[in-house]
């Protein structure tokens, strides 16, 4: 998969990082059993410090999604291993708030916040059926 | 020597070197001009396309110049003095020619910063880098299983020397001219026939090393066409640890065959002389031809795709990480090994004091193996 870092972003680099590896996933071109490159490997190729990396991947292990072996490396979590959760939910509201907030301010009808939110879902859902890797 | 082996000295040295130099910057990444970054389709603007043209036609301009008064120095001393003396003047020139090539990098390096200054490519161009996950999977490097057909020549040398030990000539010829006649001859003792095999072990040494070098070197995927590059970037590596690879086979059998001759298993001293030409020139020639082909990241080779690259011009502004343009430092970045900016090849994080013990143990390998061989020979 090809990762892609916008240094002029506001979003800190770790959470582009792990936004874009949830991405992969959802979308398929990460699979479960995948292997990512180590954090030396992946901090040495993208030239940031190695901590930036290290905070990412225990990030994702927490969250379930990647599992770090001692031979294999960082391999991607079984589906089950990340169903959805209370927390899940619970910080997936508290995140949607303040984007929903700005849409009703903005005067974004009910329809079309619900239409973009379908289209981004089916979106991430085709990718995955049309198996589309790498 | 005569006067004119020393001229055809000088051409040699001098078109080597003035080859090499002067056709880096169009064998240099098209995202690069001089050690600056610059939004890759810039790279033939005409601004841009000046400064190389100023740097090619001050670099030939000063290079025929040199090497005219250096000629003209020879021939004066070979006149006055001896054919030896004459020779002495090539080691200066080259230093001279060098010495002007680099003040016209550094020239060119400048000029670049002020054109960068002066643009306005950091407000229209995006920040971006990108790298492939799956990079390392696919086939990056030639087999490391060559370097056992290393250890076996090295084997067939020592070998060689221990069985024919007794059957060799008292006088072993060390030194050969261009004709193949022997120049220098040394008393037969072990350690005649130990000195290539410590040579092959010191460029097996030096092999693996940079063989490992282009195995770690970092990922560079450029982002305006991640899929083209990322292919070239395998192909750069693959093909370059294909050629240290070959490279360090037949200088093994090089000295393989300077055993043969020690031995006296090889008389005809001609075949001998062959080699000893023949093989560094295949290394040199294939060394151009790849570079050539290749380019720097392999951004001459062509690659077959049906993706575009992205719109929005790239730039990725590391410049403040290059001093000169050409030294890496930066202790934030964990790699160690980095594509070189000008030129094709790599270099070092020097930001990383790691770097510096490589480095630093490299160069007292190859300056001690100088010291031992000298002392060992006495």
């Amino acid at each position: 998969m090809l990762l892609s870092l916008d240094m002029q972003s506001e979003t800190p680099i770790y959470v582009q990082i792990r936004n874009q590896i949830i991405e992969g996933i959802a979308s398929g071109k990460l699979l479960p059993g995948d292997t990512l490159p180590s954090v030396r490997q992946m901090a040495s190729d993208l030239g940031i410090n190695l901590h930036t990396v290290n905070k990412v991947y225990t990030l994702l292990k927490q969250e379930g999604f990647l599992a770090v072996h001692r031979k294999s490396g960082v391999v991607v979590n079984d589906y089950k291993e990340f169903k959805v959760s209370d927390s899940f939910l619970e910080k997936m509201e508290s995140d949607l708030k303040p984007i929903v907030a700005e849409a009703i301010c903005r005067g974004l009808t009910k329809e079309k916040f619900l239409e973009k939110c379908l289209n981004i879902y089916e979106e991430f859902q085709d990718y995955q059926q049309g198996g589309k890797k790498g | 020597m005569n006067l004119f082996g020393i001229i055809v000295t000088y051409f040699i040295c001098f078109f080597s070197i003035m080859g090499t130099f002067l056709t880096f910057p169009y064998i240099s990444r098209k995202n690069i001009s001089f050690g600056i970054s610059i939004p890759e389709n810039l790279y033939y603007s005409s601004e841009i396309r000046n400064v190389r043209k100023k740097y090619t036609q001050r670099g030939l301009a000063f290079g025929f110049i040199i090497l005219i008064f250096a000629i003209i120095i020879s021939v004066v001393l070979n006149n006055q003095y001896s054919p030896d003396s004459a020779i002495l003047a090539v080691i200066p020139a080259v230093f001279i020619l060098l010495f002007s090539l680099m003040v016209l990098y550094l020239n060119a390096y400048k000029e670049m910063k002020i054109i960068k200054s002066n643009s306005s490519w950091k407000d229209q161009s995006k920040e971006v880098i990108v790298i492939d996950t799956d990079f390392r999977k696919g086939k990056l490097m030639a087999s490391p299983l060559w370097f056992v057909s290393y250890l076996l020549i090295i084997m067939v040398t020592l070998g060689l020397g221990i069985y024919f030990y007794d059957s060799a000539p008292q006088k072993i010829p060390m030194n050969f001219d261009f004709n193949g006649n022997v120049t220098n001859y040394v008393d037969k003792s072990i350690r005649v026939f130990l000195l290539p095999v410590f040579v092959q072990l010191m460029m097996l040494v030096v092999f693996i090393f940079s063989y490992w070098m282009i195995g770690k070197s970092k990922q560079q995927i450029d982002a305006s066409n991640p899929e083209v590059s990322k292919e070239q970037n395998r192909m750069f590596r693959l093909r370059w640890s294909q050629f240290i690879l070959f490279t360090g086979f037949i200088i093994m059998i090089l000295f393989m065959i300077l055993q043969l001759t020690s031995i006296g298993v090889l008389k005809n001293l001609q075949i001998v002389t062959l080699f000893a030409i023949g093989i560094p020139l295949i290394i040199v020639v294939a060394a151009i031809v790849l570079s050539v082909k290749t380019g720097q990241s392999g951004n001459r080779i062509h690659v077959y795709t049906n993706k575009t690259g992205e719109k929005m011009p790239i730039i990725r502004d590391d410049d403040k990480y290059w001093k000169f343009g050409t030294f890496y430092f930066n202790p934030q970045d964990p790699s160690l090994f980095i594509e070189k900016r000008f030129g094709i090849g790599w270099t070092m994080n020097f930001g990383r004091p790691l770097s510096w013990i490589i480095f630093i143990g490299l160069m007292l390998f190859i300056a001690g193996f100088g010291i031992f061989t000298s002392i060992y020979m006495k």
